[in-house]
């Protein structure tokens, strides 16, 4: 367990050690981010992990300003129907 | 309907083409018109309608983005087959702040006045993007369907 110091972001925090946060894509939960939980965290998530979510749709479910996980590419897709 | 080695003619030539040219019709035919490479994908905030242009992103509200969209190369788009042919470049924006949803998106071309050749709705809505997030049109994740044309 990492202990994030009162008053430090604990992402940034945790940037510091080297955490890669769940950046491999393996270790979304927070019991893996180095032991952290996300309780720390000072936005206040109600203490679960949100996840960085592979789609558009579940990255939609963070709260604005949640920086974990970030940065994400978001893919767009589409086809495009020519109409006689 | 029409004949589909026709309709894959016209959209390669429209589409993949890598110079301007003119179609200039005979007497009666209509006006002549250019096409004018390369062709850009343009963000939507709101979709337009085949008659009437969307709203597209802007700088303000998709920071990152510039109006006028971003070049797709200049042969965009890949040889048709059954009338589909795909983006052969990828297009990529990095944002700066949040952006608004994006829900569609709009091809046009380079002309002094640009033209605009197609308009649709994204899949699922880009939504939910901050800054130093990635917005990526991947190759083959744009198709032009004129199997039905």
């Amino acid at each position: 367990m990492v202990e994030v110091p009162d008053g430090q972001d604990p992402h940034a925090f945790l940037d510091a050690t080297g955490c890669s946060h769940c950046a491999d894509g393996l270790n979304a939960d927070p019991e893996h981010h180095c032991g952290q939980n996300a309780n720390a965290c000072p936005r206040d998530h109600d203490g679960t992990c949100l996840g960085h979510g592979e789609t558009a749709e579940e990255a939609a479910s963070r709260p604005d300003g949640c920086t974990v996980c970030r940065p994400i590419v978001f893919m767009g897709n589409t086809t495009l129907v020519t109409e006689g | 309907m029409t004949d589909q080695t026709r309709a894959n003619a016209i959209i390669q030539a429209i589409f993949t083409s890598s110079t301007t040219f003119t179609i200039t019709p005979g007497t009666s035919g209509g006006s002549a018109f250019t096409i004018t490479p390369p062709h850009k994908l343009r963000l939507m905030t709101a979709q337009g309608t085949n008659t009437s242009n969307g709203t597209e992103a802007t700088s303000g509200n998709c920071p990152g983005y510039t109006a006028g969209g971003v070049s797709l190369g200049s042969s965009a788009f890949g040889t048709p087959s059954a009338g589909q042919q795909t983006n052969n470049n990828a297009a990529n924006w990095t944002a700066t702040g949040s952006w608004t949803t994006i829900t569609s998106i709009e091809i046009w071309d380079s002309a002094g006045t640009p033209l605009r050749w197609l308009q649709g709705a994204l899949t699922s809505n880009i939504t939910g993007v901050a800054n130093g997030d990635t917005v990526q049109f991947a190759v083959g994740s744009v198709t032009i369907n004129a199997s039905a044309w």
